[in-house]
């Protein structure tokens, strides 16, 4: 054994005992989340399998549980990937271990020559690798993250970088051992994989990590049983089309009329349903630029920028027919209905006062006998 | 391996770079290569470092702790790496000078990064801090190239700056400990190791010093370890920045913005568990539903900031009466529940009563010409009853029961 390569291996090795200890402590901490379940397998296994030969088991049978601990390996980060994005696991995995467990194996026993055992191998890998970046690259349709391009692209590094090493030593006849000290083998087989290695988990982690951010910022801006915006996130959003420039921002808020009587005579859940199916009916109804989100209770609210009051007032009559459209709940005496209170921007005003504006209005309407808007 | 490690006496001969194409004769030199590889390692994995503590505070750019520990690894992949280019040339004593300041201000700056995640100020004493492992790491080559006291001034540097970061990350922030807080911890242990290992050894043996000494120990200890070390610890970071997103999500989807109590989901949940548990163990689970009378009257006469105050008014009162083992969550709106496990019908009662008494004490809204009061609905569940599938029955009795309170004139309850 040659310095160099020795040296790059153990550095290898240290970095891969590392990475899998890092994706157990993922898995942990994600409470046992499936795919990071199968993501810190697939650390431990290609952690064992690559710095087998640094341990001397390099015999045929050494070099056949490498060969099949590192694409079992390879697999199960793919079916981890196939579980995050809501896919079920790929058979395909199944019939890739199994044929590289047949083949390798059977290559080891019918003949001395390492190069159909390699040649097997390599393609197992360029077809496991291609599968982990298309898979990173498609995710589930969502735009493209940090963390999905880290995968992918440490994935395609590492493709390109052992190509490349197989391409220079075959075209070049030199001896393509993992233990030759030749600067293009330490460099592609040890030193370009060492990094692409780190920076795949620690982008599996991020890609992990952004979807929880993107939960929890939808968990603390949402309204759990409607869908919408919730109070806080509403008053943001409104304030934000305020201080937009000087343009027309209109408000409507919206109230269910007698929801009192739905939830004592068909009790919470029938009440839960009707609040989703008013919301569901609010949001279709409005126009792509209008906010709209739940002030609480049985209360809505739709900020509409770019909107004067006559506009408002078109929107909250197309809302008013769309409600009383719906299908009335099982039991219940009186169709269902809402009554909306319609304030327009005035120089000066704030959120606050414009929002006073439309809880004046949204009274008004109510005492009026309800199931009718009013503008301040 | 063993059989690889050896002495040569021309370590830290001149490096003659190797010529592209890997046209170079290896023999002269070879002796050379084994620091070097590690070396390369070394710099390879902390460029990776940096590029994904990069990575994070993109995709966590609002948390201004992610951008020290950025800069951090920045500054530490460069003071690894920018000794390269001037190996054997005259500037390398300068470039190794600003090489180990580098570190030692990626040191400092991670020890930031980490008072700042733990929620705690930093002030001046930082920049003092800086300042004085500056003057450390810097004075050995103000004194010329002395490289014992280059050595041994980096180790109390580093010394210095990884206690500190470990007193912060083992203080944590008063929160159980966590995987991701014990990597951290013990990939500074071994990071720091082989740096003290190093300096004693070279004060107590004043043994001849390089870089570029190819003895298994030094490449060891020189480089695969830090590396190692470097790369656990800020794996380990990202990881505990993970665990406490993770939490703060869990928070948010089980608890209720407003009062701090379990929100529906999550009292569904906790009902489901107390009435398996219930169904093991023989005992019985009572549920409370509790509703704040004329509520909607507070809303429409004191507004609804009134009205929140209200309720997280009595939301507080609720969690204060209940006894260690209760699950206190609000179901929506005006609407609290109590799941009790382990109290009978009796019990539950008692708890009623005591819950009523202590609404009717509350302090009433300024504006509010009465006092707040609560209807209660009880159910309970026991023996055979109780199972996770019994969770919406049980519901609908305190629900029916609830509105029977109600009916009676409400400020009571009924048990169902």
């Amino acid at each position: 054994m040659e310095l160099q390569a020795v040296t790059a291996s153990a550095a290898v090795g240290i970095a891969r005992i590392t990475i899998a200890l890092f994706m157990f402590g993922l898995y942990l901490a994600a409470r046992r989340d499936a795919c990071t379940g199968y993501w810190a397998a697939s650390a431990i296994l290609v952690g064992i399998g690559s710095t087998m030969p640094l341990y001397g088991l390099v015999g045929s049978f050494g070099i056949w549980v490498a060969c099949v601990t590192v694409i079992s390996g390879g697999v199960c980060f793919w079916w981890g990937l196939n579980l995050f994005f809501g896919r079920p696991r790929s058979v395909i995995g199944i019939w890739l271990i199994a044929g590289m467990t047949v083949g390798v194996g059977g290559l080891l026993l019918m003949t001395h020559s390492q190069t159909p055992r390699i040649l097997a191998f390599a393609l197992a890998v360029i077809v496991g690798t291609s599968l982990i970046i298309r898979e990173a690259w498609r995710g589930d349709g969502s735009p493209l993250t940090v963390g999905r391009a880290m995968v992918a692209g440490s994935y395609a590094v590492a493709l390109v970088s052992l190509a490349v090493r197989a391409v220079y030593f075959v075209i070049g006849g030199a001896p393509a051992s993992p233990t030759s000290d030749h600067p293009v083998n330490v460099l592609l087989l040890y030193l370009v994989p060492l990094m692409t290695s780190i920076l795949a988990s620690v982008g599996t982690l991020l890609m992990y990590f952004q979807r929880t951010v993107a939960q929890k910022e939808h968990l603390a801006t949402h309204d759990d049983l409607t869908r919408i915006y919730n109070r806080r996130a509403l008053a943001e959003a409104g304030r934000r089309a305020l201080a937009a420039g000087p343009r027309d921002v209109a408000v409507l808020l919206i109230d269910v009329d007698h929801f009192k009587s739905v939830n004592d005579t068909l009790g919470h859940q029938a009440g839960d349903g009707v609040l989703a199916a008013i919301a569901e009916t609010l949001s279709g109804n409005c126009r792509q630029t209008d906010i709209i989100g739940r002030q609480g209770g049985e209360e809505f609210c739709i900020v509409c920028p770019d909107t004067h009051a006559a506009e408002a007032r078109v929107l909250a009559d197309r809302l008013l027919l769309a409600v009383a459209a719906l299908p009335r709940p099982d039991g219940l005496g009186a169709p269902l209905g809402i009554s909306i209170g319609i304030a327009a921007r005035t120089p000066g005003s704030q959120w606050e006062g414009l929002l006073a504006d439309a809880d004046r209005a949204l009274y008004a309407a109510k005492t009026a006998g309800r199931g009718r808007a009013i503008t301040a | 391996m063993a059989a690889t490690i050896r002495r040569d006496a021309r370590a830290g001969a001149a490096y003659h770079p190797p010529v592209a194409g890997g046209t170079r004769s290896l023999g002269e030199h070879r002796v050379d290569l084994q620091a070097l590889t590690g070396s390369v390692a070394f710099a390879v994995t902390q460029t990776a470092v940096a590029l994904f503590m990069f990575g994070l505070y993109v995709a966590a750019r609002r948390d201004s702790c992610t951008r020290y520990w950025a800069v951090a690894s920045a500054l530490v992949a460069i003071g690894v790496t920018i000794p390269f280019p001037f190996m054997g040339t005259g500037l390398r004593p300068t470039a190794v000078w600003l090489g180990t300041s580098a570190i030692v201000a990626g040191l400092v700056w991670m020890w930031w990064g980490m008072r700042v995640f733990f929620g705690r100020a930093v002030g001046p004493a930082g920049w003092w801090l800086m300042l004085g492992h500056a003057v450390l790491a810097g004075a050995p080559f103000a004194l010329g190239e002395q490289a014992h006291l280059r050595i041994v001034c980096f180790a109390a540097a580093v010394t210095v700056a990884v206690g500190l970061i470990v007193r912060e990350v083992w203080r944590g922030a008063g929160a159980p400990m966590t995987v991701g807080r014990r990597l951290v911890i013990a990939a500074y242990a071994v990071t720091l190791l082989p740096i003290i290992v190093r300096a004693s050894v070279l004060l107590g043996t004043g043994a001849g010093v390089t870089a570029l000494t190819d003895d298994a120990f030094d490449v060891m200890l020189l480089y695969l370890l830090p590396m190692a070390g470097g790369l656990l610890s800020s794996v380990g970071t990202v990881l505990m920045y993970f665990e406490r997103t993770i939490d703060e999500k869990d928070y948010l989807a089980s608890h209720d913005e407003l009062t701090r109590l379990y929100n529906r989901r999550a009292m569904t949940e906790q009902g489901m568990r107390a009435l398996d548990a219930a169904a093991r163990t023989g005992r019985p689970v009572s549920l409370l539903l509790i509703d704040v009378d004329h509520f909607k009257s507070v809303n429409d006469t004191l507004g609804h900031e009134a009205g929140d105050r209200a309720l997280h008014a009595v939301a507080r009162c609720l969690a204060a009466e209940c006894r260690r083992g209760d699950i206190v969550g609000r179901h929506g709106g005006e609407e609290f529940c109590i799941v009790c496990p382990g109290a009978d019908a009796a019990d539950a009662a008692r708890l009623g009563e005591r819950l009523l008494r202590a609404v009717a004490d509350i302090a009433p809204p300024p504006g509010l010409p009465r006092r707040l009061s609560i209807s209660i609905g009880i159910a309970t569940a026991s023996g055979p009853d109780a199972g996770p599938d019994r969770w919406d029955m049980l519901q609908r009795q305190a629900d029916q029961a609830l509105y029977g309170a109600k009916q009676a004139g409400r400020n009571r309850m009924l048990a169902g």
